[in-house]
């Protein structure tokens, strides 16, 4: 049999070959997918054990589920037992440095005094010594645009103690770059600025920085670190005990304990912890690929039926020379599993070609990983894609087998008449797909009705909830939908077709011949279905998600851009206390600066805002402040929701929440207002967040009445929504920069630009690569039709050559072909793309509905357009070379009886 | 697509070979089927082609129908040469001036009856005559069978299906290639007499390709083929002249 089944696959290799492309590049997908969960896991580790340099002991602290908690840094002297010979604590801290070309808040750490626990080696210079040195990562000197010797204000927060009611200070000093480094390898907190432990230890008390990720300790030589560890470890729990029961007193131990282990032993504990978010991208990326394979083997399922249905005489010749009914089904079987094999061999080869292809690729274009030079190849990763091809093409096999082992011997003997294939589908399946079509749909209502009551859930587990029914009844509502494809798929091409069929003889023929197996196109239609399904659910969740979070952003964030002066805004007063003499001096944007900025092309309204310093008593306190003055028309262009300035009316004061709180006024609490001149207004307070943009709002009228000609203290923005928003803010920066105002007067830039971009653009690219992943799925789809288009035309032979014998030219014939390839892949695509949409905005409810039970549905009319033009059109294409075929078909062929 | 409609002659055209020759295969391997063959098939004639297997009937056939390019010679339907003909004006003299009936049917399984024989004309954009179709349809006895598909109707009844098809487009020439091979004694004589009936009173030229004596006897003509070489003519053939002639060529 094997013999047979070679030379029969040698005879169909062309038509296998279709399939078997099909396989290959689902087996690639899964390929690359395990080799990439590889390489990111060997790279995490690789950064995981490069930031503890080359120490010999790492101290942490877990707790019992694995979890790192942080250290007290105060504890850091406890490991300097007897036999340590040095140790170091990578806390991290934040520092605001002011090159010649830009000031950047970067992250920063110590530089360890031991060279061999230094996690970003000097490339340049010298370690920082004294109090006035810095030390600078390579890259970020480029961007400061700062050298070896240059000085550099570094300004860095004095946090002011948790009880004390003063604003945090800022305290600034010069410091000369004494060395650079190479990037920074730690993964908690990669720093980019190193400071001597003296000056780290200082600003770390500022910051109140009090805890570290870490230390890791160097050994004296001949020390054992096996002995030393359990030294180490019962030493720092010690010190740490004591520490947190003189914080907190009363507060019981911390469940989580001291380890001591070696670098390469952390790394490797810390890896399962790390690859989290991983594991989620990984088992992401397999389901992608999962729905590859299934659509791969719908394709092969399809071919090998049709190879059956070629060779039934074939067969039948088998059995009449007395093969039995096993011997002819495992024929079968052995060459669907011989193109499995080889398929899957292909797509792995092709897998790990693409793998390292792209493994060197992202070497070079960011040589700041640490990329493992080339792909490894464990058991999994080799053994898992070429067993899933092989049973898919297998299971693929079964139902074409069991149809080869029908044909009956004397089909060998009689004429073949081309049977009428048997109508797909019987009640079982009916039954079945109406069932799954209808716990799906129940599942689905389940899911958007708890969502909608459970608004508040949000925070506790039970948001997950419906999140799971809603995806579970979507894929058994699918499931369903796919196994009556049978009943519904072929109406529908009958529908459509009745339209089709006046366009001419071509159009009829081919919409005759979609019609005239109706298991075949429901098979081929399917698989192209599956995938445009999932695409059109993507696109359509993806743009619905983002106009829904965009409502919500216009809530939270509704201003884009401000440009605001920096002045201490607030000084508390006693309200009995008249106060004679304002202490606050209000800076004001300069006009032309003003008119600059609003002229920016990115820009598409602004408002400008005057403020004067007031005083506000209250019952209780009163206060000095700046208040701002707003034109509600104009702000009402430029905010994205104006519900922050509802509450502004005639007599109304808007008052931070804080300040609210802090001056313990109440809402609707009457305020007398007194500006500088004297004049004075009594208003009602509303406290409303001001989203950080002052404390004291009031509306523009009632601010000229307390400041006739008060200055320009705050514009606002909103920008252009299809505009870059990084490119606007670094241009208004340059134009605030080339103003050339002192320090004290230099407005600074706010808003939620570029937040909101980072948002789309996270959404955008998350749907991108999901999209694209999916569209695999599609392209194997497609050789599907292609596959069917070349099946039916080979078994169609003698049909098309009689039609060439009647008058069909070459081009009809052509065009014959296209039509049936656009037909069915319009079919599959249109009704792909109902599903799709229907799918995504019933998942687009669930997810948001738990968050805020209120939904913008919509549609990426682009996006689904290219879908459906793009299945068209590539069905159009896959027509091509079966079309030609037809029209090479030589029309004496039609007389000849024999040849079938 | 003018020079090939011609509406109005309702009568057929004679078909001419000349020095005509066709060859298989290439070197060593070739294979000749026609050896410089002249004939001529008059105009409304019903004329038969007969000879041994491998005598190059079937080649002859798709010759002069335009199905096939020969190495030499020349065919002329009427007066128009078909030989060097492009593919696509080829096609269209096939679906204008030719019909054919096959040993098979070979009817579109996908269509009904109607929609078969009005392929060739909806083939060509022709709108339908609906007096032949309705003429052929009664003569032809296929009225209560239009709405069936080929797999719902008898040998005889796909026989008669195809022949209408032939006739429908008022073709200039009629080729049946062994049009009773898959038949009974009873369809076979029914398909024969409609043939006759399309010669005797529409006029046509018919041109069959047989190697049963019996349906032979129906032709006004029998030209003889061996070897890829016209071996023979019989006019007004009957059974034992048409044996008699075949007995000839078998000693040979």
């Amino acid at each position: 049999m094997l013999r047979y089944s070679l030379a029969t696959m040698a005879r169909s290799g062309g038509r296998l070959a279709a399939g078997g492309v099909a396989v290959a590049i689902a087996t690639a997908f899964i390929t690359i997918a395990l080799l990439g969960n590889n390489v990111v896991s060997r790279t995490i580790l690789n950064s995981l054990s490069a930031q503890y340099a080359q120490a010999d002991l790492v101290v942490l602290r877990q707790t019992p589920q694995g979890w790192i908690e942080y250290l007290p840094l105060s504890a850091q002297a406890a490991a300097q037992v007897p036999g340590v010979a040095a140790n170091h604590a990578p806390y991290q801290l934040w520092l605001e440095l002011a090159g010649p070309s830009r000031r950047e808040l970067l992250s920063a750490s110590v530089m360890a005094a031991d060279p061999a626990l230094v996690s970003a080696p000097l490339v340049l210079g010298q370690a920082p010594r004294g109090d006035r040195q810095i030390v600078l990562a390579a890259d970020t000197a480029d961007r400061l645009s700062l050298g070896l010797g240059d000085t550099v204000e570094v300004c860095h927060a004095v946090v002011a103690p948790p009880q004390a009611e003063q604003p945090d200070q800022t305290s600034c000093q010069d410091f000369q770059v004494s060395g650079l480094t190479a990037t920074d390898q730690s993964l908690t907190g990669p720093a980019s600025v190193f400071l001597s432990p003296a000056v780290g230890a200082a600003i770390a008390a500022d910051e109140r920085v009090q805890d570290a990720p870490w230390f890791s300790l160097r050994l004296a030589p001949g020390a054992d670190p096996a002995a030393l560890a359990d030294t180490v470890a019962a030493a720092v729990a010690r010190a740490v005990d004591q520490i947190e029961a003189d914080q907190k007193p009363g507060a019981g131990p911390s469940d989580a304990v001291i380890t001591v282990m070696t670098p390469d032993q952390a790394a490797t504990q810390m890896l399962d912890k790390q690859l989290g978010d991983q594991r989620v991208l990984t088992g992401l990326l397999l389901a992608f690929a999962a729905i590859a394979l299934l659509v791969a083997s719908l394709v092969i399922a399809n071919t090998f039926q049709v190879l059956i249905a070629q060779r039934t005489r074939q067969l039948a010749l088998l059995r009449c020379v007395g093969a039995d009914p096993g011997q002819v089904a495992g024929s079968v079987l052995l060459e669907a599993g011989l193109t499995g094999l080889i398929s899957s061999a292909a797509g792995f080869g092709l897998g790990c070609a693409i793998g390292q292809g792209a493994l060197a690729l992202a070497g070079r274009i960011n040589p700041q990983l640490q990329l493992p030079a080339g792909i490894e190849l464990t058991p999994v990763t080799w053994v898992a894609p070429l067993l899933a091809g092989l049973l898919v093409t297998l299971a693929a096999g079964l139902a074409p087998a069991r149809l080869a082992t029908r044909v009956p011997p004397v089909a060998a003997l009689g004429p073949l008449q081309p049977a009428d294939p048997a109508r797909p589908g019987g009640r079982g399946r009916l039954i079945w797909s109406v069932a799954l079509v209808l716990v799906g749909a129940v599942g689905l209502g389940v899911a958007l009705a708890t969502s909608q009551t459970t608004p508040q859930a949000a925070s506790t587990g039970r948001y997950f909830a419906p999140l799971l029914t809603g995806l579970a009844g979507a894929a058994v509502f699918l499931v369903g939908l796919l196994l009556g494809a049978c009943f519904w798929l072929p109406q529908l091409v009958a529908g459509l077709g009745r339209g089709l069929e006046r366009t001419g003889p071509g159009a009829r023929l081919a919409v005759a011949n979609t019609r005239r197996n109706p298991g075949r196109t429901t098979a081929t239609a399917t698989a192209l279905l599956v995938g445009v399904v999932l695409v059109a659910a993507m696109s359509t969740g993806a743009a619905s998600l983002k106009r829904s979070i965009n409502g919500l952003l216009d809530q939270e964030m509704p201003l884009d851009l401000a440009l605001m002066t920096s002045s201490p805004s607030f000084v508390s007063s006693d309200p009995d206390q008249p106060i004679d003499q304002f202490e606050l001096t209000v800076p004001s944007i300069p006009a032309g600066l003003a008119q600059r900025v609003a002229a920016l092309d990115g820009l598409v309204a602004s408002a400008s805002l005057p403020g004067t310093a007031v005083s506000l008593a209250g019952a209780s306190r009163a206060a000095q402040l700046v208040l701002l003055g707003v034109d509600p028309l104009a702000a009402g262009a430029v905010l994205r929701d104006s519900a922050m300035l509802s509450g502004l009316a005639g007599d109304t004061v808007l008052i931070a929440p804080w300040l609210a709180r802090q001056q313990d006024w109440q809402e609707g609490e009457r305020l007398t207002v007194r500006g500088t001149n004297g004049d004075q207004l009594e208003l009602r307070a509303q406290v409303v967040s001001l989203n950080g943009l002052g404390t004291a709002l009031v509306s523009l009228d009632n601010l000229t009445q307390l400041a006739p000609a008060a200055p320009t203290s705050q514009l606002w923005f909103r920008l252009a929504d299809q505009g870059d928003p990084t490119a606007t803010l670094d241009d208004i920066r340059r134009l605030v920069d080339d103003a050339g105002l002192d320090s004290a007067d230099q407005p600074t830039l706010d808003g939620s630009a570029v937040e909101r971009a980072r948002y789309d653009q996270l959404l955008d690219t998350v749907a991108a690569i999901a999209i694209g992943l999916l569209a695999v799925a599609i392209v194997i789809a497609l050789i599907g039709v292609a596959n069917t288009l070349s099946l039916a035309v080979i078994e169609r032979r003698r049909e098309s050559a009689l039609l060439r014998a009647l008058g069909l030219t070459r081009g009809q014939a052509r065009w014959m072909l296209t039509v049936e390839g656009i037909f069915m892949a319009a079919v599959a695509a249109v009704s792909g793309v109902v599903v799709g949409v229907g799918l995504a905005w019933i998942g687009v409810g669930v997810i948001l509905g738990t968050a805020r039970g209120q939904t913008l549905l919509t549609i990426d009319p682009l996006q689904l357009g290219l879908t459906v033009a793009g299945a068209i059109l590539a069905g159009a294409l896959a027509s091509i070379l079966p079309g030609a075929s037809v029209a090479r078909t030589p029309p004496a062929q039609a007389l000849t009886t024999d040849q079938l | 697509m003018l020079t090939c409609v011609e509406p109005s002659t309702n009568t057929g055209q004679s078909i001419r070979a000349i020095a005509l020759a066709k060859t298989y295969g290439q070197g060593d391997a070739a294979v000749a089927a026609l050896r410089g063959v002249d004939v001529e098939f008059p105009a409304g004639r019903f004329s038969a082609i007969m000879g041994p297997s491998g005598s190059g009937k079937s080649t002859l056939m798709h010759l002069l129908a335009g199905l096939d390019q020969p190495k030499a010679g020349q065919v002329f339907l009427g007066d128009r040469e078909l030989t060097g003909l492009s593919d696509n004006d080829l096609t269209r003299l096939r679906r204008d001036r030719i019909g054919f009936v096959f040993q098979s049917y070979n009817l579109l399984p996908m269509f009904t009856a109607r929609q078969n024989i009005m392929l060739p004309l909806r083939l060509a954009g022709r709108a339908p005559d609906l007096d032949l179709f309705d003429r052929l349809v009664s003569d032809l006895g296929l009225a209560q069978r239009l709405e069936h598909r080929p797999s719902q109707l008898s040998g005889g009844q796909q026989q008669r299906v195809a022949i209408a098809r032939a006739l429908i487009t008022r073709p200039a020439v009629v080729f049946a290639d062994e049009p009773t091979g898959n038949l009974d004694r009873r369809s076979s004589v029914e398909v024969l007499a409609l043939l006759r009936l399309a010669v005797d009173q529409l006029g046509q030229t018919v041109v069959m390709v047989t190697h049963d004596p019996t349906a032979a006897t129906w032709a006004d003509q029998v030209v003889l083929l061996a070897d890829g070489q016209i071996a023979g003519r019989l006019d007004q053939p009957d059974p034992t002249t048409v044996l008699a002639a075949l007995d000839r060529l078998g000693r040979n």
